[in-house]
Order: structure tokens, then sequence, then C-alpha cells
């Protein structure tokens, strides 16, 4: 799945958040997207999946060529988009099994088998180092952070997505953690050939998920993209080396 | 499991449960006199009624009731010292409702929790008053409760939560919330590519079956009667 962006500008409550933002992701490519605090890269993944929160006055968002503008949250979801939250949130009383099954079927014409759809979520669970027995709590109910994030990658291999948005997947991760949802996040890329844009601030998780691009984010545009040595160097030096930067996309890319 | 038909029992006598027991209580407009005993947990299923219940219970003991479109008024009587009571209530409401409840606190050590869950489905009046009384010769009680009215379409929905204590030694709290399913959730819900109306059908289904501690069959008659009175 290739995802285009097209001179995109987003408002909330009359604020622009998004100001003429473009991106190319094509099929199985790695996308990082970096930047401060506050700068809309928690937005754009939210824009992607069609959060009513958020007005998009101008541009597109094409995803194999065809503008998802017009499409509900679900139906972009059903179309292979998944988004991994920053900060999952939690329902009490409806268990990650029915919910999970409900989202499966809501994607086919016949609804899946019990036999089947318990084997494969028990794989998963166990993929993720998960007792089994949690498929039957609310969702993310008196889940720890860490613990909500491995339950958004069960989500994920289960639902089968084709572009993965992986908001701050490494936040509340400890590092045995992170190795072993990036290592579940790389297994599955290698069978789905997904694409990823991933969201973080930090350098260690792309040292394991090895990005293809890395964009810095800015007042609502990209103002830098390069490869992983762009990620280098805000790790030596931190975002104020961005302060005077104009608005330079994809033609302005750092080699190593 | 008792189960235990209310157009079958004699309104005037009261009713004595032994054993886990389910009431089912269809078009009714009875007064009902409950005592319960130690260790019993009660589920009642209320629909299209209009119920006056008076309920006298003993050592931990649960009380779950489910209802559709009926008008209650519940007095819930904790008999003894020592008593752990654990109370859920949920509803849909089609229709105007009322529902008041009085838990009184009848002995010294008691902890007692009060869950209240309501749908309001159209743009009907749904009233709930939740009383807990604790008299000035009761002492070290821990008491909560805790209130919520789902609207899915204009507010016409209140609650009255009173705390009518009359001793220093309590502890109580309540909290009351009217409005519409967090956004959020919906949202949440629909990027796994759940629909509106089947994410909000979840919703409801969880709000309403909350922690109750239910058997199979209980949830199952829960279930059945929200699809068939919810859509």
């Amino acid at each position: 799945m290739n995802m285009k962006i097209k001179d995109l500008t987003v408002k909330v409550k009359e604020k622009t958040v998004l100001d003429n933002l473009n991106l190319n992701i094509e099929e199985g490519e790695i996308h990082v997207i970096m930047g401060p605090n506050g700068v809309g890269k928690s937005t754009l993944s939210n824009v992607i999946m069609g959060s009513p929160v958020y007005e998009v006055t101008s541009g597109d968002i094409l995803v194999n060529n065809k503008s998802i503008l017009p499409l509900t949250t679900d139906e972009r979801a059903r179309l292979g988009i998944f988004l991994s939250f920053q900060n999952p949130i939690d329902i009490e009383g409806v268990t990650n099994q029915e919910f999970l099954k409900m989202a499966i079927n809501s994607n086919r014409e016949t609804p899946i088998g019990l036999y089947d759809f318990i084997k494969e979520l028990e794989e998963n669970y166990k993929d993720l180092n998960f007792p089994k027995e949690m498929m039957h709590r609310g969702i993310n109910q008196n889940f720890s952070g860490g613990e909500k994030k491995k339950n958004e990658i069960i989500q994920m291999k289960t639902l089968k997505p084709s572009l993965l948005i992986l908001d701050e997947l490494d936040s509340g991760l400890d590092v045995d953690s992170l190795d072993l949802v990036c290592k579940n996040v790389l297994e599955y890329k290698a069978r789905a050939n997904c694409s990823i844009l991933l969201i973080t601030h930090y350098n260690r998780i792309l040292e394991k998920l090895k990005p293809d691009f890395v964009h810095v984010l800015k007042d609502g545009k990209i103002i830098k993209t390069g490869n992983s040595s762009l990620a280098d160097l805000i790790e030596e030096k931190g975002y104020k080396i961005f302060e005077n930067s104009e608005n330079k996309q994809e033609e302005d890319i750092i080699h190593e | 499991m008792n189960k235990i038909f209310v157009e079958d029992i004699d309104s005037q006598k009261d009713l004595y449960l032994k054993d886990d027991t389910i009431l089912i209580i269809d078009k009714s407009d009875k007064k009902l006199s409950l005592k319960i005993e130690d260790d019993v947990t009660v589920f009642a299923l209320i629909l299209f009624s209009n119920i006056n219940i008076v309920y006298d219970t003993c050592y931990n003991t649960k009380l779950n009731i489910f209802t559709v479109d009926s008008s209650m008024s519940l007095d819930i009587n904790l008999m003894k010292d020592n008593i752990y009571f654990n109370y859920f209530y949920s509803n849909i409401n089609n229709n105007d409702n009322n529902y008041e409840v009085n838990i009184n606190h009848l002995g010294s050590n008691i902890t007692s929790k009060i869950t209240n869950h309501g749908i309001n489905t159209e743009n009907n009046k749904l009233s709930y008053t939740i009383n807990t009384i604790v008299p000035k010769d009761y002492t070290n009680i821990k008491t909560s409760q805790d209130s919520k009215i789902i609207v899915l379409k204009d507010n016409n929905a209140t609650i009255k939560p009173n705390l009518l204590i009359d001793n220093d030694d309590i502890e109580a709290s309540h909290a009351a919330y009217i409005g519409k399913f967090n956004e959020e959730k919906i949202f949440y819900l629909m990027t796994r590519g759940i629909d509106k109306n089947n994410a909000t059908d979840l919703l409801v289904r969880s709000f309403l079956i909350g922690d109750m501690n239910l058997s199979y069959e209980q949830k199952e008659i829960i279930l059945d009667n929200i699809k068939k009175y919810w859509r």
C-alpha cells in the first residue's frame, strides 16, 4: 500500500495544525516523523485515520492513488490502515476477544470460525508474551503502559493491515519489551510487505526498525528529510539546529 | 439457581431467598418484600413494570437489577453489622421513567457499593434519585454511589445523588454523570474497522453489563433484552 499526502492543511478550532504538508510513502517503506512536542506529529496520524476533531481545509491524502478523505474512520481501517495509538484508551466491559472478533468480521463476507479465531489470537498473545487470559479482559483495562502497547501490536497482527502508523510505539516500553515489539513488527512487515509511518522522539527504536526516511516536523510542516543519520544528528544536537529552517521537504536529503 | 416469575407469587407475603435466584418481573405493578439470606446473589430482570420492592439483606450478598422501560422504587435495608453489599443497577429507557432507591444502613461496620447505569435512547424523561441513608446510631460505614446516564439523543435526564448522613464517623462518596459516550472510545473502536453503529452497540452492552458478576445465563438474558429493545 502506498500513501501520498499532498499539500495537506488541517485546522482545529480555527488554528492551523498542519500546514501544506507533503509526504510520499511507497509500499514496503519505513518513514519516521520526528519533532519536538506539540508540532503536529500525533495530529498527522489522527488526521490520516479521519478523526472528527480535525478539519482538512485543503490538500489530499491518497492511498493507492485514491483519496481517502471522503471515507469514514472505519472505512479507512478496513482499507488496511492501522493506527497504534500513543495512549491507547481503555474500554471497560468490552473484552479484547469480542472486540477483535467484531473488527475482523467487519471486513469479511462470512464471519470467522471461532476455532480459527481463537487459535490465531492465542498465537499472537504468545508472540507478545501476553497471558492468553488477557483476551477476556476489557480493552486495555488495568493494563500497564507497556501492556497497552503490546496489545496494540496483537491487534495489528490479528487485523493484518497494509499500512501501519505507529505513534510513539516506544513510549512506556522497557528495553526487553521494545525488542519484542520491534521483532513482531519486523516479522509482520517481512510477511505482509506493509508500509510503516513511525512517530518517535528517540533513536533507540530506529536502531531496530531501520527506517528508509527520517522527516523532521515543525510548525505543522516537514522542514527536513534524510536518512537515519538525520536522527543521529538530532540525538546529538537537538531540534535547535532547525530553528531557522524553511520548508525544504524531500529535496533536502541529508546523506551519510 | 432458582428462577422465580413474580406473577406466580403472592405479593402480600414476604419472599425468602435462601439460594442464588433469578427474579423475572414482567408488566407488573406489584409491591414485593424480599428477605435475603447470607451469601445469596439475586439477579432481577424487570420489563415494562412499575414496581415497588423492599429488600432486606444480610452478610455478603449481591444484587444485580436490569430493567427495560420500567419505573421502580426500591428500599434496600442493610439489616446487620459487618455487612458487605454490592449493588449494580442498569436500564434501557425508551419512555419516561423514574427510579428511586433508598440504601438504609441499619448496622455498623457496613461497606456498600452502589452503581446505577442507564441508557436513554430517545428524548424521554429519565430520573434517578439515589438516597444513601445513615442514621446516627450506626458507625464506621463506608459507602459509595456512582450513577451515570448516557443520553443517545437530547438530554432529558436527571440524577439526584443524596447522602443523608447523620454521623461523623462515615466515609461516603457520590458521583453522577449525564452525557454522551466518550467520542475517543468510539473513534478507537472505529480505527479497528468497526462502524459507528456497532461501536455504539459494543459500548451500550459494556455499559449496561458493567462489572456485574453474572453467570453465563444471566449475561445472555441481558444481551437478549438489549438486542430486543435497543436495536
